[in-house]
């Protein structure tokens, strides 16, 4: 797989902004207003610009078009055209086209979100699968918002309390999470939920502070933050905590697969459905200003049912537990 | 799979052990600063906690259980893992001498415990030779356990061959979950030095343990048995991509051990020299949680060096020689799939397939390797038939060679009353097929340098049947959660048919003057008598703090029995005093606030017969005491303890044999981990 290697380069390996800047100004032919060629009679486009054609950027992109003509066929009134580009290398010779009347443009994806940002189209911008942090680095101007990838601490807090009536939450915070350490206690204080953490400097720290922590909390939080939960790490966290009676909150469908209790995460269905609704309100809204970034609206929960059974604790279903945890918000 | 990278663009040297299935987080954790993207949400990781992998919930037992886990093996102050099996309920240990073993459930054992499956990591240790386990020549050290699971009584259906009275797994620590260097010392009574050194770590997909240990002791005061081991031992756990994960595991160890008795013709004191190694490699494929395949391939090897010649007592008529060593080894083949069939039935099922060799000139009379094939097929189906009732169905069909195919059924109802109250019926048979000794002995006292036989000491003539068990057992088990207590109780009877006995048959010719008398006759083996034992056993655990921690242990049994001691004419041996009546344990450990840990454990075993080379001995008492003082530094920490064995009253006790004479013992242990 060509494209990936070089994506895996481009995007960890590299000073970012100049090589992306080159390998974007590369394959663009045309960026003018000759794309009405292609879109005729399109009153607003919307521009789908993908980090690749892994199945998670195709099944966004098919789920929103699905979504987009839906709201077309209900809205008679106004209808959005819309187009979808993959950056992709294989194609480099092709023409990355903006069309004229393009109103909105969604990145998917950090390779995406940065070409974009590189371009400096001046068009409002909606990136989508791009963690909090990585996000939050990447907009910089007010006509550009995200939608972010990772779920709202609250959320993830609330599941503790689903698995336990007592939670104690452990926190192992590295490199990339380290900062939001104030959050984490913050909400935790909120939603009246017992913390304990401790500050991963580097990874030989994670065996002996993660013992301490599974002695202080029954749940313990994974977070995406690599320089902590990574392929090294991970089986020491999962046994460590399964030895311990200790059950792994996770961020993704994986680490349920792995040995995680529950996971909330935001499928790419999820994420579809809120690029979506988010898509026509603001292009209906006719507002030039974007929202402010947000969490993802819709989620999906996972549980690892015979790591539950082991641990001798009965979840509900996945269905009924989403249902519990947005009554926990309203209480 | 929903986003995947595949080859890693700058790898390690490392790598090149793999086969390029690396996930996106390594490419992540080479450079954590950079931006995170999306592909740490959809990547794939490791199965860690593997279907079996997962402990089945004690509620859903089939069998009583009982785990030893590390605060009971922290708290115990063991310095021999056997002495950590005194705290299963109805569990016997004896020290035939400071360095041989036997564990048996409900008695009715000699030195060679054939009763009992024993399994490392999923590799049976028993010796195929003598039956039992050659528990000091094992490479495996206490501080290398995650737990160890008993089940008290048969459960041939899920644990193979030979689970009989019970089974010990064994379950050693993942190494990613011990990274850094270990280094243990042990110092104290009965000339005990020991120095254990591990280092653990993790490379790439590669979890890796390597172990070192040298261990010395002097063994009882009153008996001729020092005693000195070293091994090596290494466990890796390689992970092939998120799905595919390899076990590998190999050990080497020798040993001297001195045993005999003064002026005891046939047993004199000489040193013994063992020798044992194991290679053992495990392929599991996790499919979906709760699913996966496994295959499994290891061999075991054993030798034990053991013969002599007396020049001097019958000088000068005769100079005579004789041995008990011989050599042992397994090669097992198994694969094994566990799955969720519907949300109601998950069935655990594979197949088998064994070869056991022995040979041994003093033992055997054989140079070449005497060979059992054996194969098997087992199963056993779990079945939640409603929200309070859950099935177990199981079975294992085994076919020695020469031997007829035996079935093992295994049938249990467990009835939840509530969140907190479980009751189990079931009723379960097994087998234990003869070992080598039992069937193929060819012991003769000779003559120096000569094959000339001087006596018989054992000749087999028999082809034996294997020995059955029929249990039927009324399980309670309380699981209140919310104050950290279990509470496992159980009635019990088993029947124990075709037994393996021990006999001289009188119509013997006699051997030549001047051993022409009845008590130079050879022994040999039938089947012959019945054992049956009832009992009722507690198993209480109870932690009502974190840093607390209560255990309780109670076996009390009625066994009557009796078999053939002799033939032509026939006599017989009752066997009612082979199950000690009350065996018990209690243990208890706290924590203070200054970290210092203090624990405490008392055992006690009434009288019983010991069989083969052990007497009937009165009761054993036995109280410990053990102080820890935890550090830390900066890079390091450890633990500083001060072990105290059997410093109760009447610690003078016999065990095993009236020679054996216990007192009390003092040990220092220091533990240092470098991370």
């Amino acid at each position: 797989m060509p494209f990936q290697r070089v994506a895996d380069k481009w995007l960890l390996k590299r000073p970012f902004i100049r090589t992306g800047a080159n390998f974007f100004f590369r394959i663009i032919i045309l960026f003018s207003l000759l794309g009405s060629v292609e879109s005729p009679a399109s009153e607003g486009t919307i521009l789908v610009l993908s980090s690749g054609n892994a199945p998670v950027y195709k099944v966004i992109t098919q789920k929103l078009k699905e979504q987009i003509s839906r709201s077309c066929s209900d809205n008679t009134g106004s209808c959005h055209d819309h187009r979808l580009y993959d950056l992709n290398s294989d194609k480099s010779e092709v023409s990355l086209v903006i069309p004229a009347k393009t109103k909105l443009i969604i990145t998917l994806g950090l390779k995406a979100a940065k070409a974009v940002k590189t371009l400096n189209t001046g068009l409002p911008t909606v990136h989508a699968l791009l963690p909090k942090k990585t996000a939050d680095q990447v907009i910089t101007s007010p006509n550009q918002t995200a939608i972010y990838l990772d779920q709202p601490t609250e959320r993830q807090y609330k599941l503790a309390r689903l698995i336990k009536t007592d939670p104690h939450i452990g926190l192992l915070l590295g490199k990339n999470t380290a900062l939001a350490e104030n959050d984490f206690l913050r909400i935790a204080q909120q939603l009246s939920i017992p913390v304990s953490y401790r500050l991963v400097e580097s990874e030989e720290q994670v065996g002996p502070l993660l013992k301490e922590l599974l002695e202080e909390s029954n749940i313990l939080l994974a977070l995406p933050d690599p320089s902590v939960f990574n392929q090294r790490t991970i089986f020491n966290i999962l046994l460590s905590s399964y030895h311990n009676k200790v059950p792994v909150i996770g961020f993704s469908s994986a680490y349920v697969k792995a040995g995680a209790l529950i996971s909330a995460f935001s499928k790419p269905e999820d994420i579809a459905q809120h690029l979506a609704e988010f898509s026509t309100a603001f292009l209906h809204s006719g507002k030039d200003t974007l929202p402010a970034p947000v969490y993802p609206k819709y989620f999906s929960v996972e549980v690892n049912r015979s790591v539950a059974r082991s641990l001798g604790i009965s979840m509900p279903d996945e269905r009924e537990i989403i249902q519990l945890m947005s009554n926990d918000t309203k209480q | 799979m929903m986003y995947r990278r595949t080859g890693p663009v700058y790898s390690k040297w490392y790598w090149g052990l793999g086969i390029g299935a690396l996930s996106a987080f390594s490419v992540h954790a080479m450079d954590a600063v950079s931006p995170l993207d999306e592909a740490l949400f959809f990547s794939d990781i490791p199965v860690v906690l593997s279907a079996t992998r997962l402990k089945q919930p004690l509620n859903d037992s089939p069998a009583s259980i009982t785990v030893i886990d590390r605060a009971m093996i922290d708290a115990s102050g063991a310095i021999e893992l056997v002495d950590l099996l005194r705290l299963v309920p109805g569990f016997q240990v004896g020290h035939y001498t400071g360095s041989k073993f036997t564990v048996t459930s409900h008695g009715n054992a000699d030195r060679f415990a054939r009763d009992m499956q024993v399994l490392i990591d999923g590799r049976s240790i028993y010796d195929p030779a003598f039956g039992g386990v050659t528990w000091s020549d094992q490479e495996l050290d206490i501080d290398d356990i995650q737990r160890i699971e008993v089940i008290r009584g048969p459960n041939a259906s899920t644990h193979g061959s030979n689970s009989f009275s019970g089974v010990i797994n064994i379950i050693t620590q993942h190494p990613s979950e011990q990274q850094g260097l270990r280094v243990k010392t042990v110092l104290g009574g009965g000339g005990r030095q020991q120095i254990y050194n591990r280092y653990s770590g993790v490379e790439g997909d590669l979890a890796y343990r390597i172990a070192l240990k040298y261990d010395e002791n002097d063994g009882y005061n009153s008996r001729f048995d020092s005693s000195d081991t070293r091994w090596l031992g290494v466990r890796g756990d390689y992970q092939i991509n998120s799905q595919d994960a390899l076990l590998f595991e190999l050990g080497a160890s020798k040993g001297t051990r001195e045993d005999g008795f003064t002026n005891d013709l046939v047993q004199p004191e000489r040193p013994t020299e063992d020798r044992h190694t194991f290679k053992q490699l495990r392929w599991t494929r996790s499919l979906e949680p709760g699913s996966d395949l496994s295959f499994q391939l290891y061999h075991n090897y054993q030798e034990v060096r053991d013969d002599f010649s007396d020049p001097d007592t019958y000088s000068p008529f005769l100079d005579f020689s004789l041995g008990y060593g011989f050599e042992s080894q397994r090669y097992d083949l198994e694969m094994q799939h566990n799955f969720q069939m519907t949300p109601s039935q998950r069935l655990v099922w594979g197949i088998g397939l064994r070869r056991d060799e022995a040979k041994g000139i003093w033992t055997f009379k054989r140079n070449d390797w005497i060979t059992r094939d054996q194969y098997r097929l087992f199963g056993n189906l779990e079945w939640r038939l409603t929200d309070h009732l859950l099935l177990n169905l199981g079975g294992m069909y085994e076919k020695y060679e020469k031997k007829s195919g035996v079935f093992s059924p295994k049938v249990a109802l467990n009835i939840t009353a509530d969140e907190y109250n479980t009751f189990r019926l079931s009723a379960t048979r097994s087998y234990r097929m003869p070992t080598f000794w039992e069937d193929f002995s060819d012991q003769s006292i000779l003559q120096t340098g000569t094959s000339n036989v001087v006596i018989d000491g054992f000749i087999n003539r028999t082809n034996l049947k294997p020995e059955s068990i029929n249990a039927y057992e009324l399980g309670y088990l309380g699981n209140f959660q919310d104050i950290g207590l279990t509470l496992d109780m159980k009635l019990f009877h088993e029947e124990i048919n075709d037994m393996i006995a021990e006999i001289k048959d009188l119509s013997n010719p006699l051997p030549s003057p001047p051993f022409n008398s009845v008590g130079f006759l050879p022994f040999e083996h039938i089947n012959s008598g019945s054992l049956n034992i009832n009992g009722f056993e507690v198993g209480l655990r109870w932690d009502p703090s974190p840093r607390s921690m209560l255990h309780f242990g109670y076996s009390l049994t009625h066994a009557y029995g009796n078999q053939l001691r002799r033939t032509n004419p026939s006599a017989t041996r009752e066997l009612n005093n082979r199950v000690p009546k009350l065996t018990a344990s209690i243990m208890g450990s706290h924590q203070f606030d200054n970290g210092i840990k203090v624990s405490s454990a008392y055992y006690y075993m009434d009288e019983v017969t010991w069989a083969g080379d052990g007497d009937h001995i009165p009761i054993n008492r036995r109280l410990d005491i053990k102080l820890t003082k935890p550090f830390e530094f900066e890079k390091a920490d450890g633990e500083l303890s001060l072990i105290l064995q059997n410093i109760g009253p009447d610690n003078d006790y016999q065990d095993f044999r009236n020679d054996n004479i216990w007192d009390s013992r003092v040990f220092l242990e220091a533990r240092m981990n470098w991370h």
